[in-house]
């Protein structure tokens, strides 16, 4: 059972009080904080690896991304992934949502022979979720998206599906793409075998015309959207934490500090 | 200056981690500054009252808990004075709860080094029982960090010692203004040690005061050594099975056991040896858990495998080739490794936790606690490991393994669930205290002694030096009024 999991790269969110915007691009500063996986996608390749653990085969992963994203598919390689594809080219730059879709899905027809495609439900960067279902939809495959729990059989797939305040059970057949939740697993670490193993592993680059895509298809030229401005709220005031040893005297400090400011 | 009388305001002082129930007091008194401090002071002598010294209550021998009189509650001295980066220092009321202090000094990439592991405690009660911490393997306990302290004593004075300024002499006697006072003849073991008075040739008199468990005056204000901000750290956490050596009995039926040198013990101490030898790692701290911790770290890591014993390292860098050569001759069973902040901060909840799940255990079973807590020097560590692994085999008292390998210091905690149980984790207690006496170890290395642990301390150093201690502590407080009962019982000063 061979199952490709679609990966990206994010800004650390344990790191995001030191995230800003550039004013003048409208761009994330991305490159003063660390990157990592975007956690969810960590829950994805953890999925893929127990499958593989449990039924064999083989796991892919995939991103797009610029040549630092190698350093994700590296992490993915350490905690147990057999192979890694990075799809960088120039061309690529600039994609929404759509024109990412439609680069992955090419490079997962290109890798082929795959069962099941795996994403995390959205990246928290731009918190869009619909890559998943996109190449889903790009592909003419089944998907079951906000899966947090699997059950591979035969032919098949079972998966919980959570909605508010309860969850569904769809089947669908194989080949097919689901996106997980945190709640599917819990991640591995990496270990040191697997750190080194993948230092030394051969990471594959496809540009856009080992994908067989035009520049009309790639990039910004092939997004139906555009992002005309980001930018950040007015920072909120400073709080203040109010001192206390007991429960009691905090808030009796907090009574007579807003008698004080005549809020009450 | 606060002063609290009344019955419902004075309970939640009665109490630490220790579950002693025995506290009680007729006044809490709260003063904002030194002046009110000796107010207090001169008050309790008016009253005849000893008067006990109140951090955060997280200590775990009964130290803050009053015998009776009033408490004194540092509570309200609690600014931050100074940071001075340039100088990297700070000085402090001894009220400022570490946390905030720590978060101050990342805001300007500074940091305190012993890093005690209570976040909530107070600075100054870091201080009066001389608290070790997350990086004692690499950096030592608060002692060596204190550069000066302002305290109050019962004399209604405030001594201002600066380390280097008022040192024992040839026949041992320190001067300061206020009190002459000659230091014990014991000498504190040279290892991380938390139990009595600190004595040692040449010493300086901030080194008495500091772990004196606040029987000897109020530490008012601190000044401490700073270091930059630390670099990116990274956890690992390696899980090893079938060590070869499991007992030392079994170690000398095999031939294979050299108490000196550990050439052939193939099993953890080796291979923690060969971690703290390798010059080319750089490591903040080594922690041990054996099988029955694992099995209560299950319920927080579900992923942990089945395996005899984990190491938990902390690290300044990622040197992976090194750590599998020196881990290829070891059964491991799995590493886990994190350096990414999300994964960093999971592992460092493995450490965290484990305490936590012990006190909710213990909670549920409702004993107290009877946990050892004595550390040896190194050459003496082997024969105290072995010894442990022998008492875990024999005893039939439920029971953990964990803490502080790299400095030679594990905590027992036996669980007992009923008297007969309770007599026989004591037991071994008792026996484990005397072979860390016979080691020159400590009987206390992080807890000290406070009002549950005297016996010990006189086991550690007789009745002689305990008795050196009551003599110090008649010097420097004649009106026997500060921290009654801690360290060593009352009825030694009326002797
Ligand atoms: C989960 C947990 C983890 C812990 N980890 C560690 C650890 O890693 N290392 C370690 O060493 N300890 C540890 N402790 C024990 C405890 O946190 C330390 O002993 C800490 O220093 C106590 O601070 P506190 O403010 O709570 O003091 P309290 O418990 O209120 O008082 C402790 C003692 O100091 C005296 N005292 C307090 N303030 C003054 C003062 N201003 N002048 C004179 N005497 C004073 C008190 O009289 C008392 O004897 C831990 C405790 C818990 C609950």
């Amino acid at each position: 059972m061979n199952t490709i999991v679609c990966i990206k790269q994010v800004p650390d969110s344990e790191h995001i009080q030191e995230v800003t915007i550039n004013p003048e691009t409208n761009t994330l500063e991305r490159n003063k904080i660390p990157a990592v996986i975007n956690p969810f996608d960590v829950n994805a390749i953890e999925e893929a690896i127990r499958i593989k653990e449990k039924h064999g085969g083989k796991v892919t992963i995939v991103t797009m991304g610029p040549p630092q994203a190698e350093e994700a598919l590296r992490t993915a390689l350490a905690m147990g992934a057999d192979e890694a594809i990075l799809l960088t080219d120039m061309a690529f730059a600039g994609s929404d949502t759509w024109a990412t879709a439609k680069t992955l899905a090419k490079a997962v027809e290109k890798i082929g022979g795959f069962d099941l495609v795996i994403f995390g439900k959205q990246a928290i960067d731009g918190d869009t979720a619909q890559v998943g279902p996109e190449v889903a939809e790009a592909l003419s495959l089944p998907q079951i998206t906000y899966v947090s729990k699997l059950d591979v059989e035969d032919k098949k797939i079972k998966g919980r599906r959570t909605v508010e305040d309860a969850y569904e059970e769809v089947e669908a057949l194989m080949p097919c793409i689901i996106t997980v939740t945190k709640d599917i697993n819990e991640p591995r670490f990496a270990s040191i075998r697997g750190i080194l193993k993948a230092k030394k592993a051969e990471i594959i680059k496809w540009g856009k015309d080992d994908l067989g895509m035009s520049d009309e298809e790639t990039g910004l030229n092939g997004s139906a959207t555009q992002v005309v401005k980001i930018f950040s709220p007015p920072r909120r005031g400073k709080g203040e934490m109010i001192e206390g040893v007991s429960a009691d005297e905090k808030t009796s400090n907090l009574v007579e500090k807003l008698r004080a400011d005549k809020i009450i | 200056m606060i002063i609290k009388k009344e019955a419902d305001q004075i309970i939640s002082y009665l109490e630490d981690t220790s579950n002693l129930k025995f506290g009680n007091a007729d006044a809490v008194y709260i003063p904002k500054n030194e002046a009110e401090v000796l107010q207090t002071i001169k008050e309790a002598r008016r009253n005849n009252t000893p008067l006990t010294a109140s951090g955060a209550g997280t200590g775990t021998v009964g130290g803050r808990i009053p015998a009776g009189g009033a408490i004194i509650s540092l509570e309200k001295m609690n600014n931050i004075i100074s940071i001075d980066k340039k100088n990297s220092k700070a000085v402090l009321g001894s009220g400022v709860i570490l946390d905030y202090f720590l978060k101050e000094l990342d805001s300007k990439k500074l940091f305190y080094p012993p890093f005690p592991t209570e976040r909530m405690a107070f600075i100054g009660s870091n201080v009066a029982t001389n608290a070790s911490g997350e990086y004692s393997y690499r950096f030592g306990a608060t002692r060596k960090y204190v550069e000066r302290i302002r305290v109050a004593l019962s004399t209604e004075n405030i001594l201002d010692i600066r380390r280097g300024q008022y040192i024992a002499d040839e026949q041992g006697i320190i001067t300061s203004p206020f009190f002459k006072v000659k230091i014990p003849a014991y000498r504190s073991p040279n290892i991380k040690n938390a139990a009595g008075y600190f004595a040692k040739p040449g010493m300086d008199l901030i080194d008495l005061f500091i772990g004196s468990e606040g029987t000897l005056g109020i530490i008012t204000e601190v000044e401490l050594k700073l270091i930059p901000a630390l670099p990116p750290r990274s956890i690992m956490i390696i899980f090893l099975d079938q060590l070869e050596v499991h007992t030392k009995g079994e170690a000398v039926a095999s031939g294979d056991l050299l108490l000196t040198g550990l050439e052939k013990d193939n099993g953890i101490l080796k291979l923690i040896n060969s971690i703290k030898n390798n010059k080319k790692l750089n490591v903040y701290s080594i922690e041990y858990f054996d099988a029955n911790s694992l099995g209560i770290l299950k319920k927080a890591f579900p992923n942990i495998p089945s395996c005899q014993t984990a190491l938990y390292i902390e690290q300044e860098k990622k040197e992976m080739d090194i750590w599998l050569e020196i881990l290829e001759k070891y059964s491991v069973v799995d590493t886990w490794f994190g350096d990414n902040a999300r994964d960093y901060n999971k592992l460092i909840d493995f450490r965290h936790k484990l305490p936590e799940l012990i006190n909710e255990y213990f909670r549920e079973i409702k004993q107290t606690k009877v946990a050892i807590d004595i550390a040896v020097p190194e050459n003496y560590f082997p024969e105290l490991f072995y010894f442990y692994r022998e008492m875990a085999k024999t005893t039939a008292v439920e029971y953990v393994i964990f803490g502080h390998i790299g400095e030679n210091h594990l905590h027992f905690n036996f669980f007992p669930k009923n008297e007969q149980e309770k007599e026989q984790a004591i037991a071994s207690y008792i026996k484990a205290v005397k072979k860390a006496v016979q080691a020159n170890g400590t009987v206390s290395a992080e807890h000290g002694i406070g009002k549950l642990k005297h016996k010990y301390l006189a086991m550690m150093y007789g009745r002689e030096g305990v008795m050196e201690m009551a003599r110090v502590k008649k010097t420097i407080d004649p009106f026997y009024l500060f921290g009654l009962d801690n360290i060593f019982p009352k009825k030694l000063l009326q002797d």
